[in-house]
């Protein structure tokens, strides 16, 4: 009797496995998710929070994409998570930014970013987007602030390659696969935004000499 | 390698993008071409500023609990359970 209850109990029905089973394998995602994917939440909420230049949206973005990655996982083999998740993130940032901002949308997706000359027309509409004018944001901030908030007026284009080259410090190669263009676009969109800002860090400068 | 090459190798050596070989002839030049090194330092100095005085976000610690609650993987609290019978 013993060895039956033994073997009964340890063994249950066929049918009562299977429908555990969903369940299990669901923890087991889960459990997965958190050990491969959740390390780089804060690598997430960077870039998000540098996009939309806000943290209740970059909060909602981040959120939605980690649900997404989550829908996706299975298909994920596990390598360079952080690359991987980043580019959700991105993707959502930016259907987002369509999806509840439009205006600004138009100057983020501008195709011939790479090209455009003198982006300060681009650095003015962000700012006005902002409800401020770039030179009234500035004044009397010191300068961490000033630099964050001349990043910040960057097009989201610029944003994002700075944002990942200097603060995540990921290669041109993870840059470019990230943000799905070749790596000769992420080196002259490095060069543009970093030029730019130069140039407007110095307009900083003269103007607190100036005061 | 002349100032235009060195011009774009800049931002390259920066990045740490060049191997061993090329680092060597932009340092080479950057030895013999005083305005180089002011573009070279000027340069430097801005990745340092972005790198050091830029604020790296941190993921707040409410979204990693919006997250895992949405993927079942909450840490519970072994009080919950009480706190749930006291309200009750």
């Amino acid at each position: 009797v013993t060895i039956e209850f033994i073997a009964g109990f340890s063994r249950p029905p066929i049918a009562h496995q299977a429908e555990r089973a969903p369940v299990a394998n669901q923890a087991l995602k889960a459990h997965r998710f958190e050990q491969i994917v959740m390390p780089h939440l804060d690598s997430a909420y960077n870039l998000a929070r540098w996009l939309t230049r806000s943290d209740a949206d970059a909060q909602d973005v981040v959120q939605e994409a980690c649900l997404r990655a989550f829908k996706y996982f299975d298909g994920f083999d596990g390598q360079f998570a952080n690359a991987w998740l980043l580019k959700i993130v991105r993707n959502t940032c930016y259907t987002w930014i369509k999806r509840n901002r439009p205006a600004e949308e138009a100057i983020a997706l501008e195709d011939n970013i790479d090209e455009v000359d003198g982006n300060e027309t681009a650095m003015h509409v962000s700012a006005s987007s902002l409800g401020r004018s770039p030179e009234a944001a500035l004044i009397e901030k010191r300068d961490a602030e000033k630099l964050d908030a001349l990043i910040a007026l960057l097009p989201a284009s610029y944003r994002e390659v700075l944002s990942l080259r200097e603060i995540e410090e990921m290669s041109y190669r993870d840059i470019a696969e990230i943000i799905e263009v070749p790596i000769g676009t992420v080196m002259s969109r490095l060069a543009r935004g970093r030029q730019i800002l130069q140039t407007s860090w110095r307009g900083t400068q003269h103007g607190s000499n100036e005061r | 390698m002349n100032c235009t090459e060195m011009n774009k190798c800049c931002q390259l050596y920066l990045d740490r993008e060049l191997d061993a070989a090329d680092k060597v002839v932009v340092e080479t030049h950057l030895r013999l071409c005083s305005a180089c090194r002011d573009v070279f330092a000027r340069e430097r100095a801005l990745s340092a500023s972005i790198n050091q005085e830029v604020r790296h976000y941190r993921a707040p610690l409410e979204l990693r609990d919006r997250i895992r609650r949405d993927l079942g993987t909450e840490k519970r609290s072994p009080f919950r359970n009480l706190r749930h019978l006291s309200a009750g």
